[in-house]
């Protein structure tokens, strides 16, 4: 059965090594050039277009994983061979994952020493975040079970890819949301505002003493305006001694370039989580399919 | 020819005008609250961007089945050996399918218009007297005649991308990106200059009450004898020359000192913007840019079709 999953869909997974292939070349020669300016210009260009690609790669191999079978009919075929569906979806999903991640956990190394190379900002921060280190593997893996997903269910693999690109986007957008409390973010605790923390900054601003979050009912900005409001009538104290008077002192909330690791586990570990919905939901859509 | 016509697309067209239905009637009901009460924040919701995405998505969802759905079942080649010609058949298909989405997408034009009134006159009356709400990208796109332009753009998109493609599925989902790509070109590099943009100088880094209420493009520092930045520099460059700089940083200067500064460096502020009035002259321009690619897909659509040898 693993020949059989490999050669239906050999296609598409050379063509995927194909693009990989052009994807790495492209990284290594932009990281080469180091920082000249136009790296630096297009880097943002570039971020962007790294970051919606294992989606894209994820999907566009899962969408025609069961759908194409559906829409060609050969799916009566397989089910009518002495192999059970699941087993035939297992081997299915496995070849594909395995070709999938292995592409994807190919180009991290790669994207690592090209952020390093090409980007000047920390591996922690949200727009370095997503295309380094093993998340990628993760969005890869759930865009390609995913499309598997709704392929079983839409049967046609064009419509499939076309639904999963919102439903993909959504679901980065809500677990890029719960991000910074994956992990317990740190507090610097400072008398007054100073420079920022090497890290990803989340919240920052005045707040009383003896505590690093603000009160019921309150935002972090809302005790600013006792600084300023002392600023104004004595122009000449510093902030410092505006903060002191007022009992408060400036926390900055943010979560440390140390704790890259960590995050990058949680979020790949809730992303691997719903890839394993995803087949689940494959594994009841064929089931239910009256061949 | 037309009931055929009609018929292969009615569940499509059907499930669109459900959709825009629904859309209309969230519309309304937001509309009439924001008219008697202080919401700017409709114009802020996600909601805004489903009304962005809406005219790619509608034109697409029924342009990439109208060729691609018939290849992908085999029916192109009923249809084309039937005693009515190819150039008949494409013709009905397109004509049902245009109409359809044309005026599907002009009635919500025209309660999007409504809509984004109640939006102008909550800005005028309680955000501090701002009328330059339809003039702004995120309202430009859409009131008006464009919002037509993009959704029959979408649909001949689909239609030639499905002669080439032959499945309405991949067709579609190649062809919201080739949407997204042209809709940002035009809007970020052709939109500002479709109409030559006002200009407004002043020795002072105020602008004028139609420059505040307008879509402010750029501003800049420059020389007092030009209006636009010096050839090879862009609106980044700001023309801080040193007598300027060290005029204005001393302590406690008034209104008519700073100007004075500017007048003893020959320098002055502009600002460069698309006033409210300039916007039907860019709302047709920009329509007509859509059409005519538009234009030049349904050749593609009708020469691809035409070339086909069953």
């Amino acid at each position: 059965m693993t020949w059989v999953a490999w050669r239906v869909q050999r296609l598409q997974y050379l063509a995927a090594t194909g693009a990989v292939l052009v994807i790495g070349l492209w990284l290594t020669l932009s990281g080469s050039n180091g920082n000249s300016a136009w790296s630096q210009a297009s880097s943002r260009g570039d971020i962007i277009v790294l970051s919606a690609l294992p989606g894209l790669l994820g999907l566009s191999l899962g969408a025609s994983l069961v759908a194409d079978e559906f829409r060609r009919g050969t799916n009566r075929l397989a089910w009518s061979q002495s192999i059970s569906r699941t087993r035939w979806l297992a081997s299915k999903l496995a070849v594909g994952a395995v070709v999938v991640g292995g592409l994807t956990a190919l180009l991290v190394p790669l994207l690592g020493w090209w952020s390093g190379a090409v980007n000047s900002g920390l591996n922690v921060q949200p727009k370095l975040f997503d295309v380094t280190g093993v998340v990628v593997v993760g969005y890869a893996l759930f865009a390609f079970t995913l499309g598997a997903a709704l392929g079983a269910m839409i049967h046609r693999p064009g419509w499939a890819f076309a639904a999963g690109v919102p439903v993909f986007a959504l679901a980065r957008l809500l677990v890029g949301a719960v991000r910074s409390t994956l992990v317990s973010p740190v507090s610097l605790v400072e008398p007054f505002q100073g420079s920022e923390p090497n890290g990803w900054v989340l919240n920052f601003g005045y707040l009383p003493f003896g505590r690093t979050t603000p009160g019921a009912g309150r935002t972090w900005s809302t005790l600013s305006h006792q600084v300023l409001a002392c600023f104004h009538r004595v122009s000449s104290a510093g902030e410092e001694h505006c903060a002191l008077v007022a009992h408060l002192h400036w926390v900055w909330q943010y979560q440390p370039e140390s704790h890259y690791w960590s995050l990058q586990w949680a979020e790949t570990a809730i992303f691997l989580g719903a890839a394993i919905a995803c087949m689940v939901a494959t594994l009841v859509a064929v089931h239910r399919q009256q061949a | 020819m037309t009931w055929v016509a009609w018929r292969v697309q009615r569940s499509t067209i059907l499930a669109a005008i459900a959709v825009v239905s629904v859309l209309a009637l969230w519309l309304v009901a937001t509309g009439l609250v924001m008219g008697h009460s202080q919401t700017w924040k409709y114009w802020t919701d996600a909601d805004v961007y489903v009304l962005f995405a809406l005219p790619g998505v509608l034109g697409l969802a029924i342009g990439a089945p109208l060729i691609a759905g018939e290849s992908n079942l085999g029916t192109d080649r009923l249809a084309t050996t039937q005693s009515v010609t190819r150039a008949r058949w494409l013709t009905y298909k397109l004509l049902v399918g245009g109409f359809a989405t044309a005026g599907i997408v002009l009635v919500l034009t025209l309660i999007l218009r409504w809509w984004t009134g109640a939006v102008s006159v909550s800005a005028l009356t309680q955000s501090g007297g701002f009328s330059g709400v339809r003039i702004q990208p995120d309202a430009f796109d859409l009131t008006g005649l464009v919002v037509v332009g993009y959704t029959l753009f979408a649909f001949f998109l689909g239609t030639a991308l499905g002669t080439v493609i032959r499945k309405p599925g991949w067709a579609f989902s190649l062809g919201l990106p080739i949407f997204a790509a042209a809709r940002i070109v035009v809007q970020d590099w052709l939109r500002p200059h479709l109409v030559a943009p006002a200009v407004y100088t002043n020795l002072m880094e105020r602008a004028s009450a139609a420059a505040m209420n307008s879509w402010m493009l750029n501003l800049a520092l420059l020389p007092a004898n030009r209006t636009s930045p010096p050839p090879g520099k862009t609106w980044a460059w700001w023309d801080w020359t040193k007598s300027y700089t060290t005029c204005t940083s001393q302590p406690n200067l008034t209104n008519a000192e700073d100007a004075h500064c500017a007048v003893l460096a020959h320098v002055h502020f502009v600002f460069q913007y698309q006033p409210e009035s300039h916007y039907w002259a860019l709302q047709g321009i920009e329509t007509a840019i859509f059409l005519a690619l538009a234009l030049l897909l349904l050749g593609l659509t009708v020469i691809k079709v035409k070339r086909w040898r069953i």
